[in-house]
């Protein structure tokens, strides 16, 4: 990681697991030596609203908890419309995007007050705005292992797979311990694992 | 004013015109079949916007736009006649024969009878009557599918009771031959469905036989059942008869005993629709039956279309119904109260 | 093993502000902590309560802010160490006790946090708390980062003792709710036992004795708060800019001269100790600078009182241009963010903030256009009070008197919204709703002819509701009260209240049952479940036409609560030749206006479908399909 700060945004929906997911990575890189600053917003977001979780990542400084527009390296996305929403304030053309192309409607498209883009142009709008993009069916794979929960873990893992994060499987583990608890350990390591799989087998675009 | 009928909105305009004006007549045409309107205790409740731009209830309302040219072609095939009674094929006097179906029927029981003979015969397989629920207690649409069921509703409301909700349950269960009686809103109600059909259901031929009463105008159900309420309980009345002027009030034959209430307290309760329409004779049905003034025991039977005119002549052949020549004073007198009554929509409209 | 609680001097670790603020009381040797659940404030009685039995001190969720004031107090004047914290509005619910209770002094140690929610995004106003301190004449500091959450912690408890008065603490949601780098110390090995002096009276008359009395210990935070390491300066001896800043703005204000290039130009004075200021280093930098800046979260509360410093000594220093709120720099509502802050001092430097090109800025500009639709909050799926307020609606449409529906406060209060069908028509503090509607229920007797409902959540009616009830009873006011009652404090995070049968420490506790306490008013109460929609409605209408203050309680569990105990209610689907859609007499009632999560439009197909990974399988929409084409079936 030679940018400083690095700056990393998790996206999604409320109950998406969003929030737990940026704490890991924290966690991780302050065992690290790294100073981490994490800006989020709680309470009313879970209520079906966009949940942004800001991470500054520095050797040097403690840095503020929103990241300025345009200066995300990493967009970790968990729904692609947010993928959009977060690459329009906060992307450049040198940000990387890895992102889950289930997309959660929202209750105003589900009433049909508007539509929701569709999937192939909003993955090119994507595209056009980061520098590498991977698309991932993570939600997918997260309901073969047991649960959409594990959606969040699948994507760290694809970005550290694909080198954007310093994360290894042991060093996530501790972090698991101390946020979740044991009995959470095997099966998000294995979400993680293929994630580190599922990104390699992608051809990037 | 009359308004055309191509145009067919949707349940804000519906609100607009009929509802939110009170202008609503109660024929039910709109709240079966819907979730967003209800009847309910006798008013058509509103209970949420809906986004169909051209709907079934727009389209059917009687309120709303309704064209007497189009509809007396598309029932007669002729223009209208405005000459006070609309198309009539003949104008007679009848009672039923059988002595339980005159009792409880109106005046001479000429609907319950000839309703009893279609089911019988198979004319049709259902009738849409008007009935009361002891649960209830207020008037309401039924889907009658035996005898018993018929003479269950005889006998005259005098209210807008939504029957026509009961239409919509008939075609819902898959009736193919169903008979409806209706005030003269709503025959013109069931006369739009057939040539609306909004989703095409083949209404024009399943609804084979559309006998309409005669009516100067109709109490609010809620507003009728609330004063009685305080004067009896309402399950106890067995027949309510209004005699024609100078009587000026309504008659109540109650398990209890006899009653009669002057039309002077009963007048404001009396549907705010029913100053806006033309109609006495039900001129858009298929027979029209109403009270024979000065003859109690009899009905004054006027029949419109072919189907009207066979059904009466086979029950007349049959033994069902006893016929008489109807006078022309009286046929003059019968001309002037429709006449009065389309003077006093027009009045209105101004 | 919770990480505030570790004995793990010189360890860093990732710390929310909130457990920072925790921590810092834990090392402080807190024996009693209290507070009322409120965003952005949560987390710092909530983390307590985890580690509580574990470190042997007394953690209490309490009814309210202002006994949750009291119950610290109680702990403070007999000598020991307690922390309060609120929201916003929970200070304002606090405040006739601390206004007493600043004129009394304590024996021991109080710190009361306050956690400021600007813009409003959890809650129902946007407010500045500062403005207390001034008014109480209690000292009060702002931490600017993490580290400083904590340390500040333990410096006011230091300073409480010493001046034997409340010390506050202000923070913001981005600090509070924000993670950052905390180093831990030690733990405190002892811990003071209680008692109460009763030699003395703790009273805050007579006012001749104690405003003096208050002013004096206010003095002596100000000299404990001169070289406060909380105030300092990085940047040029004589900016051509000074930046005034405290709190959130601080970092804000670094990373902004930074992405600028302003570090020679443009010095940044961040301010900790906010009340009362530390003069000396404002005056020092005042005296080298044309051009001030202030940036702070939400009121011109530091602005307005460096300007008193300046006109106290305008004599002595030169002509300075203030630019802030007030000069409508920086707007007067709403959070700061970095964008902000950038763009105001490229402005006013004549810098040009780094960008993109045009080409990208445009791309950027269609994607939050066109690809990201909003995502309007709404009540999750399965949801009862989505229910409940289905039942309303239809009630008051078929009561047909234009009846009022007056709001309250939890995630009940998204009823203003189209997910609650917009049903509720006010909405202003806790237990306000109650409060209107027993005032609009004595309108009849004026010529009101509309019924009046208020609406409250099983928390709310606990935290204020009560007196207002009685209020109506007494004043025999027509009203219907209905509590929906989901058996959680919701939208702060599932805290114990007082109906719950645990309290804060997981302990068994004493639930107070809400449909006694009405009964025991005399009140005619009802208890319904809002699953079972026409009995909901059909007892709504009846409540309606009856007259007098009469309760509702629509009972059903919080599906958040439910999801995590149990397995799907129902199994939930739609059959697709059965479903007429967007057609007459349906028009989507289920999607369009209904609007659970839980279903989706197949626009392709012009059907309704059941979202898997959503529904909870409550079946409430399986009863309001006209055609029966939803059906549900018990696995």
């Amino acid at each position: 990681m030679t940018k400083d700060p690095y700056n990393v945004i998790v996206t999604g929906v409320g109950g998406q697991g969003n929030v737990l997911a940026s704490q890991l990575i924290g966690s991780v890189m302050v065992e690290l030596g790294y100073k981490v600053t994490i800006g989020e917003t709680y309470g009313a977001s879970q209520r079906g609203g966009s949940v942004m979780s800001h991470l500054r990542i520095s050797k040097n400084r403690q840095y503020g908890p929103l990241i300025p527009p345009k200066c995300a390296d990493l967009v970790i996305a968990l729904e692609p419309s947010e993928a959009a929403r977060v690459l329009g304030q906060f992307g450049n053309p040198e940000t990387i995007a890895v992102v889950n192309t289930r997309p959660v409607h929202p209750v105003d498209v589900i009433s049909g007050h508007i539509p929701y883009p569709p999937i192939d142009k909003l993955m090119n709008r994507i595209r056009s705005l980061s520098k590498k993009c991977y698309f991932l069916q993570a939600t997918e794979k997260a309901m073969e292992l047991g649960s959409p929960i594990l959606t969040n873990i699948i994507l760290i893992g694809a970005a550290a797979g694909a080198g954007l994060l310093p994360v290894t499987e042991k060093k996530l583990e501790k972090a698991i311990i101390d946020y979740m608890s044991p009995e959470r350990v095997e099966i998000n390591k294995k979400a993680f694992r293929l994630g580190t799989e599922m990104v390699k087998d992608l051809t990037q675009t | 004013m009359v308004r055309k009928m191509e145009i067919v909105h949707g349940l804000d305009e519906l609100s607009r015109r009929v509802l939110e004006p009170g202008l609503c007549a109660a024929c039910g045409a709109c709240v079966g079949g819907c979730p967003y309107l209800m009847a309910f205790r006798g008013k058509t409740v509103m209970l949420d916007r809906c986004a169909v731009e051209h709907g079934r209830c727009f389209a059917y309302c009687p309120m709303t736009a309704f064209d007497p040219e189009e509809v007396s072609s598309h029932v007669f095939g002729l223009p209208h006649q405005s000459g006070g009674l609309g198309f009539t094929g003949t104008i007679v006097a009848s009672r039923s024969k059988d002595l339980e179906i005159a009792s409880l029927g109106q005046g001479g029981g000429t609907v319950t009878a000839l309703m009893v003979k279609s089911l019988e015969d198979g004319f049709i397989d259902s009738a849409v009557l008007t009935g009361v629920n002891p649960k209830e207690s207020y008037p309401h649409g039924v889907v009658a599918l035996t005898v018993r069921d018929i003479l269950a509703c005889a006998g005259s409301k005098y209210v807008g009771a939504h029957s026509l909700s009961a239409l919509r349950e008939a075609i819902d269960r898959g009736f193919q031959r169903i008979g409806v009686v209706g005030l003269p809103c709503q025959v013109r109600s069931i006369r739009k469905m057939a040539m609306y059909d909004l989703k095409k259901e083949d209404l024009k031929k399943r609804i084979r036989l559309v006998l309409g009463l005669f009516c100067n105008w109709a109490f609010s159900s809620r507003d009728f059942i609330s004063f009685l309420s305080e004067r009896l309980n309402v399950n106890f009345i067995k027949k309510i008869h209004i005699p024609p002027p100078p009587a000026n009030s309504l008659e109540l034959e109650t398990e209890i005993g006899f009653q009669r209430i002057s039309l002077d307290d009963l007048r404001p309760m009396i549907q705010a629709s029913c100053w806006n329409c033309p109609d006495m004779t039900s001129e858009f049905a298929d027979i029209s039956v109403g009270m024979y003034e000065g003859k109690p025991g009899w009905n004054t039977l006027i029949t419109r279309t072919e189907i009207g005119q066979d059904l009466v002549r086979r029950a007349e052949e049959e033994g069902r119904l006893e016929i008489e020549i109807f006078p022309q004073a009286n046929l003059e007198h019968l001309k002037a109260a429709s006449s009065n009554k389309m003077k006093r929509a027009s009045e209105r409209q101004k | 093993m919770s990480i505030i609680s570790m004995d793990a001097p010189g360890k860093e670790v990732l710390l929310m502000g909130n457990e920072a603020i925790a921590r810092g009381a834990i090392e402080a040797g807190i024996s009693v902590a209290a507070a009322y659940p409120g965003n952005p404030s949560s987390e710092i009685i909530g983390s307590l309560a985890e580690v509580a039995t574990e470190l042997g001190i007394y953690v209490e969720w309490s009814v309210n802010e202002k006994v949750a004031l009291e119950v610290a107090a109680a702990a403070a004047v007999s000598g020991l160490n307690a922390l309060v914290a609120m929201k916003q509005n929970g200070l304002n619910v606090a405040s006739d006790f601390l206004l007493n209770l600043n004129l009394t002094g304590i024996r021991g140690g109080l710190v009361l946090v306050v956690c400021d929610d600007p813009s409003g995004i959890s809650s129902t106003n946007e407010q500045d708390s500062r403005i207390y301190a001034k008014l109480a004449d209690l000292p009060l500091m702002e931490p600017a980062a993490f580290q400083e959450a904590k340390d500040m912690v333990r410096v006011a408890f230091d300073l409480s003792r010493r001046i034997s008065n409340v010390c506050m603490i202000r923070s913001v949601t981005r600090i509070s709710h924000a993670r950052g780098n905390v180093i831990l110390g030690p733990l405190p090995r002892s811990r003071a036992v209680p008692h109460f002096d009763t030699s003395k009276t703790l009273t805050a008359l007579p006012a001749s004795v104690t405003h003096p009395l208050v002013h004096q210990r206010l003095e002596q935070a100000r000299e404990f708060f001169l070289g406060s390491h909380f105030n300092s300066y990085e940047g040029p001896g004589h900016p051509e800019l000074l930046i005034i800043t405290c709190g959130a703005g601080q970092l804000f204000a670094q990373e902004a001269v930074s992405i600028l290039g302003l570090e020679e130009k443009v010095g940044i004075l961040k301010i900790g100790t906010t009340w009362p200021l530390p003069e000396k280093i404002i005056l020092e930098h005042l005296g080298k600078t044309p051009r001030v800046l202030f940036i702070e979260e939400v009121d011109p509360v530091l602005e307005n009182n460096v300007k008193e410093i300046f006109a106290d000594h305008n004599l002595e220093l030169p002509g300075i241009t203030f630019l802030g709120k007030k000069s409508g720099t920086l707007p007067d509502y709403g959070e700061l963010s970095p964008g902000l802050v950038i763009r105001i001092i490229s402005e006013l430097t004549g810098t040009k903030v780094p960008q993109p090109d045009q080409s990208y800025l445009d791309l950027a500009i269609d994607a939050l256009e066109n690809y990201s639709p909003p995502r309007s909050l709404a009540f999750c799926a399965g949801c009862p009070h989505r229910a409940s307020y289905w039942a309303i609606k239809k009630a008051l449409k078929l009561d047909g008197r234009d009846g009022v529906l007056f709001g309250d406060i939890g995630c009940y209060a998204l009823a203003v919204l189209p997910t609650g069908f917009k049903q509720a028509k006010t909405l202003h503090a806790m237990g306000s709703g109650i409060g209107m509607a027993c005032g609009f229920g004595v309108l009849d007797r004026l010529g009101a002819s509309q019924p009046a409902i208020a609406v409250c959540g099983d928390s709310t009616f606990y935290h204020s509701a009560v007196p207002a009830l009685i209020n109506g009873l007494h004043q025999s006011s027509n009203f219907l009260l209905i509590v929906l009652d989901n058996n959680a404090t919701a939208m702060t995070g599932f805290q114990p209240h007082p109906g719950s049968d645990v309290n804060a420490l997981g302990a068994l506790a004493h639930p107070v049952v809400i449909e006694e306490l009405c009964r025991a008013l005399g009140l005619k109460t009802v208890i319904q479940d809002p699953f079972d929609l026409e009995e909901t409605c059909s007892t709504i209408y009846d409540m309606l036409q009856e007259q007098s203050a009469r309760v509702l309680i629509l009972r059903q569990e919080c599906a958040l609560v439910r999801g995590r105990k149990s397995s799907k209610r129902n199994k939930v689907s739609v059959n697709p030749d059965k479903c007429i859609g967007e057609d007459c007499g349906c028009s989507r009632l289920c999607t369009r206006v209904f609007r659970c999560p839980g279903l989706k439009w197949n626009t392709a197909l012009s059907k309704t479908e059941i979202d898997e990974a959503i529904c909870t399988g409550c079946g409430v929409c399986a009863d309001i399909c006209p055609v029966g084409a939803i059906f549900k079936e018990t696995p």
